[in-house]
Formats: C-alpha cells, sequence, structure tokens
C-alpha cells in the first residue's frame, strides 16, 4: 500500500459581517510556509499538504488575523472550510498580531473554550462521543461509562442548553432523561461536527435559559465537488455518512446509525436491551452572496427492552430487572437558519420545530400476565416551535446584537403510577395537555478600547411566558451581564463576568397535575435564578499554547423544591427516567464556587495537551436552612488528555481522569422493606432526610487509544482500538438491595407478611472496555 | 422520523430544482487595433469549467516562430498594475498598485522581447502594452474582433498563453517550490495554444491546442512540452478558435 502525501484544502474567505468575498487573502498553513492567496471570488485550494488535521491562518489588511478551525486533509475527498475574517478599524502592524486557535470573544472572555475536530475524533475514552469529550474541559464533571450527563461546575444536568449550528436542539443524548439532559450515548454524530463552542459561564445574551452550561456545535458543510461516503463500524454500531453538492450552490451532508447492542447485550447476557437510531442532515444552501439558508435535522429513536430470557439471574441481574422500567422514546429537532447579509450588518431568522416523546412501562416483577401488575404507565409529548430573529452589527467601532425570541409549547402527559411517600400511598394519575407560549427579548454590545487593550461588553435579556402571573412579567427576569478583559502584555489578560441568568423549571414541573390542578402553578412557580462571578487571568506564551485560571462563584435562587421530598430538585436529573414531575416549591437556596486551571497546546506538529483541575464545592439548603453538598460536589476533578501524532499515520492518545468522590444518599431500608412500598417500584427507597451524607470514594480511571490512518489516493481508511479503564479501576457505587429467597425459591416476608427481607450486596462499577473503530471513507 | 426524512427529501428536491445561473450566456465582444493590420481575425474564446479571472495574451507567429505581434493581452498584464498591489512579496494590500509577476505570462514576454529597467520582460508601467491591444479581463467567453499585418501571402501562426493564479494541483503543489515567491504566485505554469492558419483557407474554424507551457517562475522564455502534470489548467480554456473575416 503506497501512502501518498497529496493531500488537498479548498477555501474560501469572507467579511464577517458583510459576507464579500476577500480576494487576495494570505492564507498559510499553520506551522508551515505552505500557503496560497485567494482568489477574486475569495476561493483558495491548497496542495501537497501531508495527510492529517491542520489549521490554516488567514491575514489580510484591515482585518484581524484568524486561525481557522481543525480541518482533516486526505487524498481522496478535499474538504472545504469557511473563515470569516473581522475587519479591523484600528491599524495595527499585522505581523506582529498573532491568532490563536484557542478563541476568546469580546462578550465571553472568559469560560468559553473550543474544541476543534481534531481533539474530537482522537480524544481517548471518548468514542467520537462529544458529551465524553468535554468531561476532558475545566469544570465538567466526569462520570463513569456508562452517562454522558453534562455537569458544570457543581450545576445539576438540566441546567446546560445546546445549539447546532444556531437551532437549539433540546437533547443530545439518546435514552435521555426527561427534564434533564443526559443519557448514555451522545445523538451528535462526530462526522458532523466542524467545532465546538463550551460555555461555562460569561453566556452571551442571545442564548438565554441556561444556569451552567452552553454549548454550540457547528457542523461542516457538505463536499461541494463530488458525492462522498463515510461508513463507521464500531462495536456498538454501524454509520454511514454521506455528504456532497446539490448543484452549484448547495450541498449536504446526510447520516444514519444504528446500534446492535441490544444484540450484543443479548449475548452477553446483562439485563438490559437498549437499542437506538438515530440521523442528522445539513443542507446549506447559498443563494447568492447576501443570502443562505441552512437546514438541519437530528433525530433519534430508542428502544430500551428488558433481557427477560436470563435464565437464575444473579444479583445485580435481579436487581436491574426488579426497577428498571422498558423504555421507548423519539425525538428530533428540524430548523432552518435564514442569513441575510448587509454592508454593516446581517440578520438571522432561525425557526426550528423540537419533539419528544417519551413513553414508559414497568410491571411489577415483570409480570405481565395482569394489568394490576403494572406500576408505571407513562407517556408525555414536548413539542417546541421556535423562532428567534437575531441583528448583528458593527457600527463605529461597537459590536452590537441583539434580537427576540418566541416559542410555542405544547406539552402532555398522561401518568399512571403509585408513589409511597413516608406517610402512605399516593394515588399519581393526571393527563396534562400544556400550551405555553414564551418570549423574550435580548441585545449586547462590546466595545474595544485603548488599542484593544480593553475590551468590554454589556448585555442584557429578559425571558417570560404565560404560564402564570408569576412568569409573564419580563421584568421579573431581566438578565443583564457584563464582561471585561485587559490585557496588559500581548500574553497576560485578566478577564472577568459577572451576570444573572434565569431558566424555567422543566415542563414535566410546569405540567405535573395533583388533583387535577395545575398544583406548581397554584404553588407560584418562578423561574430557577443564579447569579455568575468569574474572574480569570490568561496566559498565552506561544500561539499554541494556553494557561487560564479561573475563579467561579455562584448563586442560585428559586430553586424547585420537592414538597414530598424535601430536597432541593437540584440533586436529581442525572439517572434514567423522568425528573421534576412532583408537587414542588420555587424556594432552593444554593450556592458552588471553586476554581479552575487548564494547560492547553494545540501544536501543529500534532501534539496535543489538555491538562484541567478544578476545585469545586456545590451545595444547596436543606430544610432547616444549612447548606449540605449536591449530589455534584466532587470537591476535585483532574483531567489530562494527549495525544501525539507519530510517522506513517499512527497517533497514540492517552485520558488519565480523577473525580474526587461524589456524594450520595442512603437508602432507608426500614422503608424500603415495606411489600406495599417495594411492590410500587421494584427498588429500594432513598432516606431523603439523610440527603448526600455518604461519599463515594475518588473515582480515577485511565483510557488508551492508537489510531492508524490510510490516506489513499481513492479512498481513507481509519483503525483504531481504544481501551476505557485500562487498569480496571473499580467504581464504589450504592449497594444492591435484593429481596431474600426461601428454599422453596418464594421471597421471605416478615412481620407478619408486610416486609420482605432484604439483603445488601456490595456494588462496584468498573470494566476494561475495548472498543475497535473502523472508518471508511471514499 | 417518517416526518424527518421526508422534509429532509423535500429540500433535495427543492434544492435540485431550483434554477442555477446559465454560466454566461452573454458574450462580451472586444476589439483591438493591432499597427498595420491588414488581414481581419476574428477569435472566440470560450471559457472552461475551471475558468477565474485568467491572465492572457494573443500574438502571431510566422511558421519559423518568429514573434510578428501582439494581438491582444489582459489589462493587468499590459500595464503591470494590479487590481491588488503588494505590500511586501507575496502580502497584498486592499488598493491598486504595480506588482511584477513574471511567472505569469513569460512565453509572450520573452517573445516580445521588450525589457522593463528591471531586467524582467514582462510589462512594467515603462513598457506597457498600448491600450490599443488590452482591455478589462473578460469575465467568461469573449469573441475577439482583431487583425494581422501578415499578408495574406503564406501561413502564419495565432499563439495564446494563459495562466490562473493560485491554481495548483496535485503536482504542482503549495509546497513544491516552497521560496519561490514567483512560483508560489502561480502554481500551474502558463499553458501555451497554437495553431497555424492558412488565409487561402477561409471559412473554416482553426482550432487552438495546448502545445507545452511555460517557466513555473518565469526564468526564461522556453516552451516545455510536457503537459502531464496539468489538470484544471486544461479546462480554463473548453476551446478556443481563429477565423479569418
Amino acid at each position: 500500500m503506497i501512502i501518498a502525501q497529496n493531500a488537498s484544502l479548498r477555501g474560501r474567505v469572507v467579511d464577517a459581517v458583510s459576507n464579500e468575498p476577500l480576494p487576495f487573502v494570505n492564507i498559510v498553513v499553520s506551522g508551515t510556509t505552505t500557503g496560497t492567496i485567494t482568489d477574486l471570488d475569495g476561493n483558495f485550494i491548497i496542495t501537497g499538504l501531508e495527510p492529517g488535521f491542520v489549521r490554516v491562518e488567514a491575514s489580510f489588511v484591515g482585518y484581524r488575523r484568524a486561525v481557522s478551525s481543525e480541518v482533516e486533509v486526505s487524498v481522496a475527498k478535499t474538504n472545504t472550510i469557511e473563515i470569516r475574517l473581522e475587519e479591523q478599524k484600528e491599524q495595527i502592524d499585522e505581523v506582529t498580531v498573532t491568532a490563536s486557535p484557542f478563541r476568546k470573544t469580546e462578550e465571553s472572555p472568559v469560560s468559553l473554550r473550543t474544541i476543534g475536530i481534531g481533539e474530537i475524533e482522537k480524544s481517548p475514552g471518548a468514542n467520537r462521543d462529544i458529551s465524553k469529550v468535554i468531561q476532558s474541559f475545566p469544570g465538567v464533571q466526569s462520570t463513569p461509562a456508562y452517562r454522558n450527563d453534562v455537569i458544570i461546575r457543581g450545576g445539576g444536568p438540566s441546567e446546560s442548553r445546546f445549539y447546532l449550528d444556531g437551532v437549539e436542539v433540546p437533547f443530545i443524548n439518546h435514552f435521555a432523561t426527561q427534564g434533564a439532559s443526559g443519557g448514555p450515548v451522545g445523538i451528535i454524530n462526530a462526522d458532523f461536527l466542524r467545532e465546538v463552542n463550551y460555555y461555562s459561564g460569561a453566556f452571551p445574551a442571545s442564548r438565554g435559559n441556561a444556569l451552567s452550561g452552553v454549548l454550540e456545535f457547528n457542523q461542516i458543510d457538505g463536499n461541494r465537488d463530488k458525492l462522498k461516503f463515510q461508513g463507521t463500524l464500531g462495536a456498538s454500531e454501524v454509520a454511514a455518512t454521506l455528504d456532497g453538492p446539490v448543484g452549484e450552490k448547495t450541498t449536504f451532508v446526510f447520516s444514519a446509525r444504528r446500534s446492535y447492542l441490544q444484540f450484543l447485550f443479548s449475548v452477553i447476557g446483562l439485563p438490559f436491551l437498549p437499542n437506538f437510531t438515530d440521523m442528522q442532515f445539513k443542507v446549506r444552501s447559498r443563494i447568492d452572496k447576501k443570502n443562505e439558508i441552512t437546514f438541519i435535522g437530528l433525530g433519534a429513536f430508542d428502544v430500551f427492552d428488558l433481557n427477560l430470557g436470563i435464565e437464575d439471574p444473579d444479583e445485580q441481574q435481579s436487581f436491574i430487572l426488579s426497577q428498571i422500567p422498558v423504555n421507548e422514546q423519539w425525538n428530533y429537532t428540524l430548523g432552518a437558519v435564514y442569513k441575510h447579509y448587509r454592508d454593516n450588518s446581517f440578520q438571522t431568522v432561525v425557526a426550528s420545530r423540537s419533539h419528544l416523546n417519551n413513553g414508559a412501562y414497568k410491571y411489577f416483577d415483570n409480570d405481565d400476565s395482569s394489568e394490576e401488575n403494572k406500576i408505571l404507565d407513562y407517556s408525555s409529548q414536548e413539542i417546541e416551535n421556535k423562532l428567534r430573529f437575531e441583528n448583528s452589527s458593527r457600527l463605529n467601532g461597537y459590536k452590537l446584537n441583539f434580537g427576540a425570541n418566541t416559542e410555542f409549547v405544547k406539552y402532555t402527559n398522561s401518568t399512571q403510577q403509585r408513589r409511597f411517600y413516608g406517610d402512605g400511598i399516593v394515588n399519581v394519575d393526571y393527563n396534562t395537555s400544556l400550551d405555553l407560549v414564551k418570549w423574550g427579548l435580548f441585545a449586547q454590545a462590546s466595545k474595544n478600547l485603548f488599542d484593544e487593550r480593553l475590551v468590554v461588553s454589556l448585555g442584557i435579556r429578559a425571558d417570560a411566558n404565560n404560564y402564570s402571573q408569576s412568569m409573564n412579567n419580563m421584568f421579573r427576569q431581566l438578565s443583564p451581564r457584563f464582561s471585561a478583559s485587559y490585557s496588559f502584555t500581548r500574553q497576560w489578560s485578566l478577564n472577568f463576568n459577572t451576570g444573572r441568568y434565569y431558566q424555567l423549571p422543566p415542563y414535566t414541573t410546569l405540567g405535573f397535575q395533583q388533583n387535577g390542578r395545575l398544583v406548581n402553578r397554584d404553588n407560584n412557580l418562578t423561574y430557577i435564578q443564579a447569579d455568575h462571578l468569574i474572574g480569570g487571568l490568561e496566559f498565552r506564551p506561544r500561539q499554541t499554547v494556553l494557561f487560564s485560571l479561573e475563579g467561579f462563584w455562584k448563586g442560585y435562587d428559586n430553586y424547585p423544591w420537592s414538597v414530598r421530598d424535601q430536597i432541593s430538585l437540584a440533586n436529581k436529573g442525572a439517572d434514567f427516567g423522568v425528573v421534576g414531575d412532583e408537587e414542588v416549591l420555587s424556594q432552593s437556596e444554593g450556592r458552588a464556587y471553586g476554581a479552575e486551571f487548564q494547560a492547553r497546546v494545540n501544536a501543529p506538529g500534532g501534539f496535543n495537551l489538555n491538562l484541567s483541575y478544578t476545585l469545586v464545592r456545590s451545595e444547596f439548603m436543606n430544610g432547616t436552612g444549612t447548606y449540605i453538598p449536591t449530589g455534584w460536589d466532587a470537591r476535585h476533578l483532574l483531567n489530562i488528555t494527549s495525544t501525539t501524532e507519530l510517522k506513517k499515520g499512527w497517533r497514540v492518545g492517552g485520558r488519565w481522569r480523577f473525580v474526587g468522590g461524589l456524594p450520595y444518599t442512603p437508602y432507608n431500608l426500614e422503608r424500603s422493606s415495606l411489600v406495599e412500598a417495594w411492590n410500587l417500584t421494584g427498588s429500594p427507597y432513598f432516606d431523603f432526610t439523610r440527603l448526600n451524607a455518604g461519599r463515594f470514594n475518588a473515582f480515577h480511571q485511565l483510557d488508551v487509544r492508537v489510531d492508524k490512518s490510510f490516506y489513499l489516493n481513492r479512498i481513507t481508511a481509519k483503525f483504531y482500538i481504544d481501551v476505557q479503564n485500562l487498569y480496571n479501576f473499580q467504581a464504589e457505587q450504592q449497594d444492591i438491595i435484593v429481596r431474600e429467597t426461601g428454599d422453596d425459591g418464594n421471597f421471605i416476608l416478615t412481620d407478619g407478611g408486610t416486609r420482605y427481607q432484604l439483603r445488601r450486596v456490595q456494588n462496584t462499577s468498573g470494566t476494561v472496555l475495548p472498543t475497535i473503530g473502523i472508518i471508511v471513507e471514499f | 422520523m417518517i416526518r424527518g426524512i421526508s422534509i429532509f427529501s423535500l429540500i433535495l428536491f427543492l434544492m435540485g430544482c431550483a434554477p442555477h445561473r446559465a454560466m454566461d450566456n452573454e458574450k462580451v465582444f472586444i476589439r483591438t487595433l493591432p499597427e498595420n493590420a491588414s488581414l481581419q481575425l476574428e477569435i472566440e474564446f470560450i471559457r472552461g469549467k475551471t475558468f477565474n479571472h485568467p491572465s492572457f495574451a494573443i500574438w502571431t507567429e510566422d511558421l519559423e516562430g518568429n514573434y510578428i505581434e501582439t494581438l491582444y493581452v489582459t489589462a493587468y498584464v499590459a500595464k503591470g498594475r494590479f487590481a491588488y498591489g503588494e505590500l511586501a512579496p507575496g502580502k497584498w494590500k486592499n488598493e491598486p498598485g504595480d506588482v511584477r509577476r513574471p511567472a505569469t505570462l513569460p512565453y509572450w514576454a520573452h517573445k516580445r522581447n521588450i525589457k522593463a529597467p528591471d531586467g524582467l520582460y514582462i510589462p512594467s508601467a515603462q513598457t506597457a502594452v498600448p491600450d490599443a491591444l488590452s482591455s478589462a479581463t473578460p469575465l467568461g467567453s469573449f469573441n475577439l474582433e482583431t487583425a494581422t499585418r501578415h499578408s495574406a501571402a503564406g501561413k502564419f501562426r495565432v499563439l495564446l498563453e494563459i495562466n490562473q493564479a493560485w491554481d495548483s494541483n496535485e503536482f504542482w503543489t503549495n509546497s513544491k517550490f516552497p521560496d519561490d515567491i514567483n512560483y508560489l504566485g502561480s502554481f500551474q505554469p502558463a499553458l501555451v495554444y497554437a495553431v497555424t492558419v492558412d488565409p487561402d483557407t477561409k471559412n473554416i474554424d482553426y482550432h487552438l491546442n495546448p502545445i507545452g507551457h511555460s517557466h513555473y517562475a518565469g526564468t526564461d522564455g522556453e516552451l516545455y512540452t510536457d503537459l502531464t502534470t496539468f489538470t484544471t489548467a486544461f479546462d480554463i480554456a473548453q476551446k478556443i478558435i481563429v477565423r479569418i473575416r
């Protein structure tokens, strides 16, 4: 096999505001002297490149020097990138200005991290799953292999929002937890990604309804030259991506993926059989120089069955089979983004529709011979139709962004379930159909001062909806934010942000009914509030090296407080199922604070290092007004990820992560053992009077990955081996509780037949998880 | 999901049906007036799919290869003044300026044999080609009405040299001659087309064909006849036809 060293890259350079093509722009491949100049239409082509991941730098008089997002170049396929150059009014000697792959915006000088496709593709232990990749970044809590919850800076998994090319997508994980966002496997196909912007604070005013994180996924465009195919065969799934041109102005990317976990899990005797299918597309049409439209779609169909064919299940299998419901879920988002460019401004209109359909049922001991045994019958839909208008402009040295958004929501929920609280059985049986209209306004202005040494940005947004009197006044959800960044040398800068943010409680809470009434509306449910204060110091000794230190403080107010469990909902959401469908009061207070250190190296030669350490405390008040740790009070988070390109298409990488011991709530075995209580859930009950009173031992894990790529003339083939948890660390888990059986095989009953005899079984999780991936592109 | 798929197909279908602007239906007519011309010629240039603001020159030679006269040169080359001037070698400014680009049309420039003060054959302000033989670069196909001083007796040759800036391919890559600033402004070198015209045989189409390429950096005026490494440069022109009027 001959490995050709002749990859090529096409690109286009335009003015970021007017979208006018920029001719005669100098283009250089980062870390090399290879380059070219854009032609009169702003296009360029670079040939003779060594295959792999590259960035290019663009410079032109009167514009800020820019570094492109990372892009893979191969022989079989010519990729295309677009570079948007920002005009620079003040003439600064362009030779002395360096551009960096680590972006920093006027609005978000702190807490914004840009993740390139190379880092996503190569990330050890992440298996090309973006939710797992971001767990290497500061502030993000790492989770064991089977969960993808986005837990940022001590905030719960429901506190982040996700955008795909500017379109909000409510769920990015399969088997999503309704009312939160996490799940075990990501939906977004890494083949589509160009770059991810991850905000752990300093949210731009145009991005509302988030308290802890905003993730913006930017997708690639389809191939402009010809139809291309990429097939991926992973250990658990098979995927195909097709991309190419449709006519002269339009490109598309389409992918479909299906897991075969159901088959695999059945063979190895796991008690649950998950299966997922997803689809994703993007169609972008450049109608003309001044108008373009993009359509995106993301959809998932997930089925979670039980493996009832297991003979003589062991304790762990019994524990799982006894409590997990059968779940069928699908969701999709379809969106259109229209952009109109003028001389000094551009307008964006985003229209989208998202739909979640979530259904689950459970028969006690999985005995469906009688409807009497049904302990859960759940079906719910969340339909959101969104419209957003944004105007972005540059005027007299100000960068301005303002706009408005509105949303029409339909939420339905039909639940039949009996729940056991301390004082007896509560019948939860309701049908909700909630129509909601939301609206919001936002504006942000930024300015560079003193030869661009000081950058300040002031933003404000306000949101409201017609759910209740307590929520329909925009002034009660006034959300200001302010950022400042001062560069005291070219390498050192001090950065600051503060803001007050609001988030609507989940629909599951808004639509929860008790005795035929929206009990939470009667309880004057309000938006959840979080105040952020962030300060940071940044050192960029070289273009590709970044050190940052950030301190953060978050103060939460009006968090939903569970009336029955007497705990804050801030502690829920990192498990399968549904959260928030209960009576709450908007009265819980909490805080999260800490510091983050990050060192990043993104050298053009193919060496990447990402070291992040986070010290975090996350606490909410209990019923007596004292702060107790939340479930995300990890205290110490450490991540070291590094990958290196070797010769001949080989690449090796490793990731070691450490998560300080997480709190857990002990079981209430007294209550759990009651037959009437156990039979409603098939699982033990938590003792919420001792919320998060226990703490697990710390968890750490090493993942390694070896890649080999063959860049051939007509085909690119890549193989990788990814081994998660190489040294087989056993993470401590909450004990398994099983019902004791007698010699006759029946459950032993005590106290006159009112209680089961329960037994604790120690539980750890952890297995060496090797994955082999094959990616073929032609 | 069915809904998702059908909307996706619909979008693709609509995009496919959207009318695309026909590529340059309107042809441009250019007229040049070489001195002492007697034989009227029409040259039809039909653009190819990679046509992208190329520079070119058209001239005549006798059958021995002796230069007779220039019939046409694109304006930037004719005056050595480009819409984007040069700040420093390889760095461009956002306003017009004089630029020395010897790799643009070196074969024609050496045939023309007029040396600029800096020693290069490519025209400069001092050695500019007269306005009568030039026009702004056509943006697509064009018809050139011109004439040659070559008398009606005997055959002669019409040649065209064409070059497009920054059109690298897998052989003429961006990293082939990394230190040669002149090569870095051209990549695939200028192509030379030619045809022999017989003034006695009118009413036929004389098709110009590629006969070779110029030096990659414009260092000499030689013709290099190995064209195996040229790809997209062949598609700048689809057809070039000479007719005697």
